[in-house]
């Protein structure tokens, strides 16, 4: 049976080395490359016609941003649209990385932490660079909710800022569990139909079952891989949110 | 649907100034309400609501939940390695990390139910 894991292995394409440092061209970097201009691509040349009533293509480039910009605006008000540009880069890279993954024989990029941790240290960098340069030592008051007791302010203070820096933790461990999982449950299904073909005519006809399971695993994937795509926008603007107003929560 | 029975309605003579007028002012109103409604945030614009699948949800609330045990433990971690404190700094934070695991999955929890 194939290894499950496999699929996650790190190829050197170009090798590089710098004083010690591995800088070398991977497989993931070319997915990464590829996610990228792939977006590129179809934002730049849906958008070539400026339609004003817009095809079907220049309609989905449109929508995309509608999307995006009703997720900003929902979750951090109208000032929120400042990181606009952040937010849709991050939505869009994460959700070509995921659906490109979905191509078989294609690396997913999101399935790494270390991808997904890098946006949430992006993401979370942002909120206190900005919170602080934007509020100065107010920004702090974030910490300590408005009405508590001073008994139990001292615990919840430390709470809150357990949880403040969990924050990047759940958002990279989200995105990186979802589609490492969904990719390990898919190949041990297809492990499971190829060891199955190989033990005869009972075997071929037993196969059909994970087959079947197989197929309805991918439509559920795609399903994840849109949505986490989302989720991970949608907290990002919410933790904007408290870099723009930091008290209300 | 209104207006494609009033413009078949029209088709006869040409539209009349009071007729445009007519339309200009239930675009404009209608162009207001839109703008209103985009700057207020209230109801966005293309929001579908999506209602997660249970997997979905679980994969949600359990990563809000582990990764407040893993910060704590990583702080706690980290003070021991500085304050030489070894094993209070785990202890105490771990047990505060479970806290604020508890707290996390709480507050997401009322985001939930808020509809957020």
């Amino acid at each position: 049976m194939a290894d499950p894991i496999k699929q996650f292995e790190l190829v050197h394409l170009v090798p590089l080395k710098i004083g010690g440092a591995d800088f070398g061209f991977t497989n993931s970097a070319l997915h990464m490359f590829i996610a990228v201009g792939v977006t590129a691509a179809f934002l730049l040349l849906t958008t070539t016609g400026r339609n004003l009533v817009p095809g079907r293509l220049q309609s989905m480039a449109e929508l995309s941003y509608e999307f995006i910009a009703g997720t900003v605006r929902q979750a951090a008000g109208t000032e929120g649209m400042k990181f606009f540009p952040l937010v849709f880069s991050i939505f869009m890279f994460v959700l070509f990385g995921n659906l490109i993954g979905m191509i078989p024989g294609a690396f997913t990029v999101t399935s790494h932490i270390i991808v997904t941790a890098a946006l949430a240290l992006l993401v979370i960098t942002t909120v206190i660079i900005y919170g602080i340069m934007k509020h100065g030592t107010h920004w702090f008051a974030l910490f300590a909710p408005a009405g508590l007791p001073k008994a139990i302010l001292p615990v919840i203070v430390v709470i809150e800022v357990i949880s403040f820096l969990s924050r990047p933790i759940s958002l990279s461990l989200r995105l990186f569990g979802n589609m490492t999982a969904g990719h390990i449950a898919l190949k041990v299904f297809a492990g499971f139909a190829v060891a199955m073909v190989g033990a005869g005519a009972v075997g071929i006809a037993g196969a059909t079952l994970p087959i079947f399971m197989i197929t309805a695993l991918t439509a559920f994937e795609f399903l994840v891989a849109v949505l986490q795509a989302y989720v991970f926008t949608i907290l990002t603007c919410i933790y904007l949110n408290d870099a723009l107003h930091p008290g209300h929560h | 649907m209104v207006e494609d029975g009033k413009r078949q309605g029209s088709d006869q003579g040409p539209p009349t100034e009071a007729d445009l007028d007519a339309r200009r002012r239930a675009l404009e109103s209608k162009l207001a309400a839109y703008e209103q409604q985009r700057t207020s945030g209230t109801a966005p614009v293309g929001q579908a609501a999506v209602e997660p699948s249970g997997l979905v949800k679980l994969f949600r609330f359990s990563a809000d939940f582990v990764s407040g045990v893993i910060a704590g433990a990583l702080i706690g971690w980290l003070v021991d390695r500085f304050a030489g404190t070894r094993p209070w700094g785990l202890i105490v934070f771990l047990l505060l990390g479970f806290a604020t695991g508890i707290y996390n999955l709480v507050k997401s929890a009322q985001r939930a139910n808020r509809g957020g």
